[in-house]
């Protein structure tokens, strides 16, 4: 029991900074840094290392509502494409990529970036037209921001692979 | 091959999401941004990204220096360069305070109509649409959507599109989705509707094909808006598309003040 408790006050813990870093940090700092995503880049990393915990996933979801709660556009936007991203990451990395290796995470970070955005992009174009008639969107622009976002989101992912990677051998 | 039980797992998860998303979608107000620990979180967020925020802008000072080495002299050089930009910060935020106090002085916000102010904090942005800014004031501080923003002396940066209980969320006036009746020149008669370009300049349609405007006229709030007072800054116009054969003339309008870097922002309340 008191091991479960531990577990879910570690996951509060960890979701709850993730939450401050993206909101307060990362989203006041200077272009490109701003456009990292951070939470995708440590989603990558988790698909290769928590396998067999999905209670992680619940986690993941509540967190993807509280940062959609941050914003002007329905709730489910964030929970819905983290949703699938993840679903998509999931099973590309159990079919395609199944070694635990730095090729595998770059990959998963790269599906994961993609979809992302894309998804993003997509909800973001009917809700704009349904809300605004009107839609903020440069393609050369969100390529751009794309690129940096997926440079930003690898380089970070490597950091954290790392130092799991080490964590793992050190136990 | 997937198992059975992650399978079932991963349904259920999915099935939870659809089910929190449609009651949360069916609350009128948001339940999260509403609650007091999100007023809490803001109460500590506002300051710690104030500093983030002025942080940044000194790091990305010495980022830019190209003489960053790593003997002592030049850390202790490097050092002096940040905190002389911060001091250099905090002057130019005391400096555009000023000119927003003095610009509310003259209006009239000042003296006798109290509580038609109110400066805030900007804490982040829009997770979904980075455009969109948040401040740690909302309809608890008397907020409401369509509200002015300024900076400086009356220079209009955007408007409040949404205000929650402790927070609300700011369209700049450079977005597409933004739109204001504006005049020129302070002229009545020449009168258009401005909205943002892509996040660059504002564009100014619907001015009468017979009226002179020229590159370097001011545009300014028409004051035909609720909430919004006549006689704000929207910009300065840079380009002007006139065609005979049209009824109406479009004109382009660049900002006279940047909209990044963004700090302490002041909304008027004209109720």
């Amino acid at each position: 029991m008191n091991k479960k408790i531990k577990k879910i006050f570690i996951n509060f813990l960890f979701f709850f900074m993730l939450f401050i870093a993206q909101l307060a940090i990362i989203a006041n700092a200077a272009y490109p840094l701003n456009r990292l995503q951070l939470f995708l880049s440590l989603l990558s990393v988790m698909l290769l290392f928590n396998k067999n915990d999905n209670c992680i996933w619940a986690w993941w979801i509540l967190f993807a509502v509280v940062l959609n709660s941050y914003s002007i556009y329905p709730i489910f936007v964030i929970p819905l494409i983290l949703t699938i991203t993840i679903l998509i990451s999931d099973f590309s990395f159990n079919n395609f990529f199944t070694n635990r290796s730095y090729y595998s995470l770059l990959a998963v970070c790269f599906i994961a970036t993609i979809f992302y955005n894309i998804f993003l992009l997509w909800l973001k174009h009917i809700l704009d037209n349904l809300y605004f008639q009107n839609m903020n969107f440069v393609f050369d622009v969100f390529l751009t921001d794309l690129l940096w976002q997926i440079l930003l989101n690898s380089f970070i992912a490597i950091i954290f692979f790392a130092f799991f990677k080490r964590l793992k051998y050190a136990r | 091959m997937l198992d059975k039980k992650k399978i079932k797992l991963q349904l259920f998860f999915i099935l939870a999401v659809i089910i929190l998303s449609v009651f949360l979608f069916k609350t009128k107000n948001n339940i999260i941004t509403n609650s007091w620990p999100a007023k809490i979180f803001i109460k500590i967020q506002s300051p710690a990204s104030a500093f983030f925020a002025r942080f940044n802008k000194s790091f990305s000072i010495l980022f830019n220096n190209e003489s960053a080495q790593c003997d002592t002299e030049k850390i202790i050089e490097n050092y002096l360069i940040i905190h002389n930009e911060k001091n250099k910060i905090l002057i130019k935020e005391n400096e555009n305070l000023k000119a927003t106090v003095n610009f509310l002085s003259d209006s009239g916000y000042l003296h006798g109509k109290k509580d038609n102010f109110i400066s805030a904090y900007i804490i982040s942005k829009d997770q979904v649409d980075q455009s969109i800014i948040i401040i740690d004031k909302g309809l608890k501080d008397g907020l409401r959507a369509g509200m002015p923003v300024i900076k400086d002396r009356g220079i209009l940066i955007g408007k409040i599109i949404k205000a929650d209980d402790f927070i609300s969320y700011i369209i700049l006036t450079t977005d597409n989705r933004s739109q204001f009746a504006v005049s020129i020149n302070d002229e009545d008669e020449i009168s258009g509707l401005a909205c943002g370009n892509y996040n660059l300049t504002i564009k100014m349609d619907l001015i009468p094909i017979d009226k002179d405007i020229k590159k370097g006229d001011i545009a300014i709030t028409s004051g035909s808006e609720k909430f919004v007072p006549h006689g704000l800054i929207v910009g300065k116009i840079v380009k002007v598309d006139k065609n005979d054969n049209d009824i109406f003339q479009s004109a382009e309008l660049a900002p006279l003040s940047s909209m990044d870097n963004l700090n302490i922002i002041t909304i008027l309340k004209n109720e």
